[in-house]
């Protein structure tokens, strides 16, 4: 028994030929908007608030800086995601479990739990290595799929 | 560190997947049911639709059923709300609060173009279509 499943469903040939290209351009996005965080604590930009003065803040800060361009622009970027992942892990333990309550939505802790295990997935990915640029180039059989 | 990682991608991408799909789903359960700490049915229809969307596309994607096209609506929603709630307090999304809004849309659209992969019940659908 063959049931046809319309391809669009489940990732159709067509959309994977831009596979990474999504995957290029959530690594940029998500990658400048962390070394914004990093400049924010750091140099107090963009935002209001006095950059930060404490040791912990300071060091997440050039973590999130270097990591996240490492990331955004694709060098290292499996080694930096690893860093950074791990620094989201431990900010959403100290900073958000159980203040407000256990749910990410309720302690504000929801963009620490997706920016962790986003960049988990990128360590495992890296940036544009030459096996992913092989798939870049476009396919004529696109009937086929592995 | 993906030579060492690397065979484990499957298995990241999984994990992110039904993590984002789940506090997505929460997002759309918070506007409609209330749960965790709503502030009851919103009365704009506007959004309550938004919270269907993000309900029932956040499970879909989390249990990895129809998922690319459910992450692609979702995605979308996700742009719509942006630019409808957060972009005109201010520019940079970490200052306007639409970071998480900027996130979970190219983080869709990334899955949309991927698919489920595995744990999902499209794979199971797969594996049952080509037996």
């Amino acid at each position: 028994m063959s049931r046809v499943i319309p391809s669009a469903v489940e990732g159709s040939p067509d959309s994977r030929r831009y596979e990474p290209f999504a995957y290029a351009l959530l690594r940029a996005v998500a990658g400048l908007m962390f070394v914004m965080h990093g400049t924010a604590k750091l140099w107090g930009w963009p935002g209001t608030r006095p950059p930060a003065t404490d040791l912990l803040r300071i060091s997440a800060g050039w973590i999130e800086v270097v990591c996240g361009l490492l990331i955004a622009v694709g060098v290292l970027a499996g080694w930096a995601a690893f860093i950074a992942s791990g620094t989201m892990a431990v900010a959403y333990f100290m900073r958000h479990h159980g203040e407000g309550g256990f749910w990410p939505l309720e302690n504000r802790g929801e963009l620490a739990v997706l920016y962790a295990f986003l960049w988990l997935y990128v360590a495992t990915r890296g940036g544009l290595t030459r096996r992913v640029r092989r798939d870049v180039t476009p396919r004529r059989d696109t009937t086929t799929r592995s | 560190m993906e030579k060492w990682l690397g065979r484990f991608a499957p298995h990241a991408y999984a994990l992110l997947r039904i993590v984002a799909g789940l506090m997505f789903a929460m997002h759309g359960s918070q506007k409609l049911l209330s749960w965790p700490s709503g502030q009851g049915m919103p009365d704009d229809r506007l959004m309550q639709l938004a919270g269907v969307i993000e309900l029932v596309g956040g499970l879909l994607i989390a249990i990895g059923l129809f998922t690319s096209i459910a992450a692609f609506i979702a995605s979308g929603q996700m742009a719509v709300a942006y630019f409808k709630a957060h972009a005109s307090q201010a520019f940079w999304p970490l200052l306007n609060q639409g970071e998480l809004a900027v996130l979970y849309c190219f983080l869709f659209l990334f899955i949309a173009a991927h698919g489920a992969g595995i744990w999902s019940v499209d794979a199971m659908r797969r594996r049952r279509g080509a037996a």
